[in-house]
């Protein structure tokens, strides 16, 4: 960017300010502002955000709007773009978001290399954002200021997911790996956890985006022999996954899928038997009780969208819309003083406690979820579980 | 005199910005064969594409049986009875003969009596029949010049456009091809024939007709022009 | 399990095969370069699906209700937008680069319009669900029905093609839309005959792929990209090319991964891709222009 540019920028952000502080006086509409991928790679996933976003938005301008510390309620406005699925796009989205539409608030992208994108921008403009739909430690590494992660990060899910095989009797793991961040990022952090607890790793591969067919792959599964199959896969190839091994009649006990089965289509195109059984990774069941919010949420989203809510992404973005609601009721709509909040409060979203320590979710354990009588049920870890673990017998005929 | 078969009136035509025929006008009646000379570039090809209704005529009229074919399509005119046997043959060099044929039955007309006629062109051109599996591309030239004139015949034309149908063929073949032509308007068709091989064409035809640079510049019967010094000097070499 | 990878590699060949025989009809008949033909699969696909879940009509005729209202907006396309195009351009290049244009606009507008109209989310039906057991080899019945849907169609268009006075016409057209014309074959009629059949088949293969997979708004671009290698493998406008470039692309994937790893599935695919274009630019079954 020209240094021109720049100041004008500045200059827009400056008459923004002044902007703002004249409406919320006026009681104007308060403006929130996201890009999300409607198009491109991603436009088939972002949906479940979105409508999340859309749900609180909703639901806030139906009590009256948000409320601020200090006084008074202000109705939500969003203000939102097509990133296209280009992270390039996001950040310039962002930057325009905060000195042209002179945003309020901003609401997290999807995916983790948009999230990458946006963080030069909103550390410049010292903006905080609450992170969402990402699955990834790079960013807690990129020791950011403005932003929080109310999702458990992968090194934790590989922790987890260790511990819950090694609880199991595994002795020996089939890994399959989609090559994209998610599914990398937690190899990386799953593997020297397998090792530190004595499973070997039977098969190791992975595989493109573009994998259209599985019948190799699932076939060397089954001749490694493995006690349990760990697929880090995305919901397309999750699918192509359960279609191959039910052909082929791999009969692991411990089968899991990264993302893809808490999305709400995975539970129409497969019969219940054979769904039955399957883990993937979260934390998250409308069932959970001590989360009263989680049920509310869930029939709510049910009510407005006519399905179930993504039990990753839809939950997170929500819950990433009450933290920082939580966040304006108690100090308003300063920026640093929102930031300095994020590191003081504590949270109560329908993802349950939350409380960052540095950008970090210390709150919320990292879980387990498996398909039991056709409803996803937190299986591990023990303290959180709504139910216990059942291995999983095989397919239906 | 009856109404011609073919009426071509101050016909203009030419490619983009290139006009090529400055206002042709022929009549032709049914029944005989009419050759078309000229030297190269003349615009006989544009001549004949124009009437068969393959390139636009900017100005002057085209008529069939005393109707105007002003805006008709090139299927619909085949469909009319006028049929063009290209210079270049066109025949599909991917298809079997057989099937070379058969696409030449396609309109309307000619579709539903088209097992008959196939079997009256295997008849006449017993050659064809031998090679009716054959790709149309493997053929000889004189054979594909064959094809490429049954294909013709095989839509039951009135009137038959030939364009330069011995081009590249052995002095054999040229013989034949002529018998052909002649048996051609023997069966009832009216042929107009281009052709550089002057001498042969106009002891076979009944009128004649000298293209140059897009004009008509001598019309007559064939042993007219036959006898004309103008046609001996420029096409008998005399 | 030699058996069970052949088994896949015809499931997705005899898919790929309609997809790309689907695609040759419009580009190679037509010259129009059409990039939007992944999301006519995706329209297709979003048509079966609606058709089974909403109305409740059996898969099977679902295929054929999505070949329906595809070819019938195939046909109101062709002649509000794709007759102009072809009227107007002056040569083949120019042609083929205005069309590409068009078709990106309209590959635009249909994945935007389905994300409007159905939103973004993958949707999925369960039918045919049982394992079937063919001499040993285990697989799903609607993986079996979707390689019987599409093996029924191309031979059905293949046939059509040998046989029907109208499959001869459009063959002609491919092979020499001069000659065509001099033969007396109606070329409006047959391009509009090629739109209902090209857009048609893409539609049917499109609620093929809803038996299989989840279908959304921005599942047509792998089709596409199919579409094209096969048609430059096996030829443009060869119809026989297209359906034997199929099983090819699929035995790469599932047998030629098999051997080497699934790293290389777009390796194998693209590498022979290129290799044809080096060696064959003409295709494996083309033969050089005359
Ligand atoms: N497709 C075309 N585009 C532009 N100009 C053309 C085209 N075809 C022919 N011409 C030009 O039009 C003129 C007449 O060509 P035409 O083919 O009608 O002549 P012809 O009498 O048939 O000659 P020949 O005896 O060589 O076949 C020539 O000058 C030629 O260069
Ligand atoms: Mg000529």
């Amino acid at each position: 960017m020209s240094r021109r540019a720049a100041l004008a920028g500045g200059a827009a952000t400056a008459a923004g300010f002044a902007a703002r502080r004249a409406r919320a006086q006026a009681g104007a509409p308060l403006k929130i502002g996201y890009g999300l991928p409607r198009t491109g790679y991603l436009g088939v996933a972002s949906p479940v955000a979105e409508q999340a976003y859309l749900l609180w938005g909703e639901q806030v301008n139906a009590a009256g709007g948000l409320a601020i510390a200090g006084g008074g309620r202000r109705h939500v406005q969003f203000v939102s773009y097509d990133d296209q699925s280009e992270p390039s796009k996001t950040a310039e989205i962002y930057e325009k978001l905060i000195s042209d539409d002179a945003v309020d608030l901003l609401l997290a992208p999807y995916g983790t290399p948009f999230h990458i994108a946006i963080a030069p921008v909103i550390e410049r403009n010292r903006f905080p954002v609450v992170a969402a739909a990402t699955l990834s430690s790079l960013l807690r590494d990129m020791h950011m200021r403005h932003m929080w992660f109310p999702q458990p990060l992968p090194d934790a899910y590989g922790v987890i997911l260790a511990a819950f095989l090694a609880a199991q009797g595994v002795k020996s793991a089939s890994l399959l790996t989609l090559q994209l961040p998610a599914s990398l990022e937690t190899r990386k952090y799953l593997l020297p956890q397998l090792s530190s607890r004595g499973i070997s790793v039977a098969l190791d591969q992975d595989y493109p985006n573009s994998t259209a067919d599985m019948t190799g792959m699932v076939s060397a599964v089954r001749q490694a022999h493995a006690d349990a199959v760990i697929c880090l896969s995305y919901p397309q190839d999750s699918v192509l996954y359960v279609g191959t091994a039910r052909e082929l009649g791999i009969t692991t006990p411990v089968q899991l899928l990264l993302i893809g089965p808490g999305e709400p289509f995975f539970v129409k195109k497969f019969a219940r038997a054979d769904l039955e059984g399957i883990l993937t990774i979260g934390e998250w069941t409308p069932d959970q009780a001590r989360w009263p919010r989680a049920r509310a949420f869930n029939d709510a989203y049910v009510a407005r969208w006519k399905e179930p809510p993504d039990y990753l992404d839809s939950t997170v973005s929500y819950a990433s819309c009450e933290i920082l609601a939580q966040a304006v009721a108690q100090v308003g709509l300063d920026h640093d003083a929102i930031t300095a909040a994020m590191d003081s409060m504590a949270f109560d979203t329908v993802k349950g406690p939350i409380k960052f320590r540095g950008v970090e979710n210390i709150s919320t354990q990292p879980g387990l979820l498996q398909f039991q009588s056709g409803a996803l049920q937190i299986v591990w870890p023990p303290d959180i579980a709504t139910a216990r673990f059942r291995p999983k017998t095989g397919w239906s005929l | 005199m009856a109404t011609p078969i073919l009426s071509v009136e101050s016909v203009e035509a030419g490619y983009g910005e290139v006009r090529v025929l400055h206002g042709v006008s022929l009549h032709i009646a049914a029944g005989g064969i009419t050759a078309l000379l000229g030297s190269n570039g003349a615009g006989k090809t544009t001549l004949l594409r124009a009437i068969a209704g393959l390139l636009p005529a900017s100005g002057g009229r085209v008529a069939y049986r005393g109707t105007s074919l002003h805006g008709v399509p090139a299927s619909a005119r085949v469909d009319q009875g006028i049929v063009l046997v290209p210079e270049g043959r066109l025949i599909f060099g991917d298809f079997t003969v057989e099937e070379n044929l058969l696409a030449g039955a396609f309109c309307a007309r000619a579709r539903s009596r088209r097992a008959e006629t196939l079997e009256e062109m295997y008849a006449r051109f017993p050659m064809l029949r031998q090679r009716r599996r054959q790709m149309g591309g493997t053929l000889s030239g004189g054979q594909q010049q064959i094809l490429a004139i049954a294909r013709g015949l095989m839509s039951r034309p009135a009137l038959l456009l030939l364009d330069e149908p011995s081009l590249g063929l052995a002095p054999m073949m040229v013989a034949e091809l002529f018998a052909v032509v002649r048996d051609i308007r023997d069966a009832g068709i009216t042929v107009l024939i281009v052709e550089q091989n002057v001498r042969a064409t106009l002891e076979l035809a009944d009128d004649g007709f000298v293209l140059e640079t897009g004009r008509i510049t001598l019309r007559g019967s064939a042993s007219a022009l036959l006898g004309d010094d103008a046609v001996r000097q420029a096409y008998l070499g005399l | 399990m030699t058996w069970q990878l052949l088994l896949s590699a015809c499931v997705s060949g005899a898919l790929y095969a309609v997809i790309a025989l689907s695609l040759n009809l419009i580009y190679g008949t037509m010259r129009l370069l059409d990039v939007a033909h992944g999301e006519f699969v995706m329209v297709g696909a979003f048509a079966g699906y609606f058709l089974v879940t909403l109305l409740g009509v059996p898969p099977v005729l679902a295929l054929l209700g999505a070949f329906a209202l595809n070819g019938l907006a195939g046909l109101v396309l062709y002649q509000w937008l794709f007759a102009g195009i072809i009227r107007r351009a002056r040569s083949t290049e120019s042609l083929e680069s205005t069309s590409l244009l068009v078709f990106f606009g309209l590959s635009v507008i249909l994945q935007n319009g389905a994300a409007l109209a159905f939103g973004g989310t993958p949707r999925a039906y369960e039918r045919y669900a049982r394992i079937v057991h063919v001499g040993g080899v285990a697989i799903t019945g609607n993986r079996l029905v979707a390689m019987a849907a599409c093996v029924l169609a191309v031979v059905a268009v293949l046939v059509f093609f040998a046989r029907s006075t109208w499959g001869l016409a459009i063959r002609a057209l491919i092979a020499n839309r001069d000659a065509a014309a001099i033969v007396g074959i109606d070329t409006q009629a047959a391009f509009r005959l090629t739109c209902v059949l090209g857009f048609g088949l893409a539609g049917y293969a499109g609620a093929v792929i809803g038996l299989m997979q989840p279908v959304s708004p921005f599942m047509g671009g792998q089709y596409l990209m199919i579409g094209f290698v096969i048609i430059v493998l096996g030829g443009v406008g060869k119809l026989v090319g297209s359906v034997v470039g199929g099983v090819l692309i699929a035995l790469l994937e599932t047998v030629g991964t098999q051997l080497t790893g699934p790293n290389y599935r777009d390796i194998l695919i693209y590498g022979t891709f290129i290799a044809v274009l080096l060696l064959r630019p003409q295709g494996i079954f083309g033969r050089h222009a005359a």
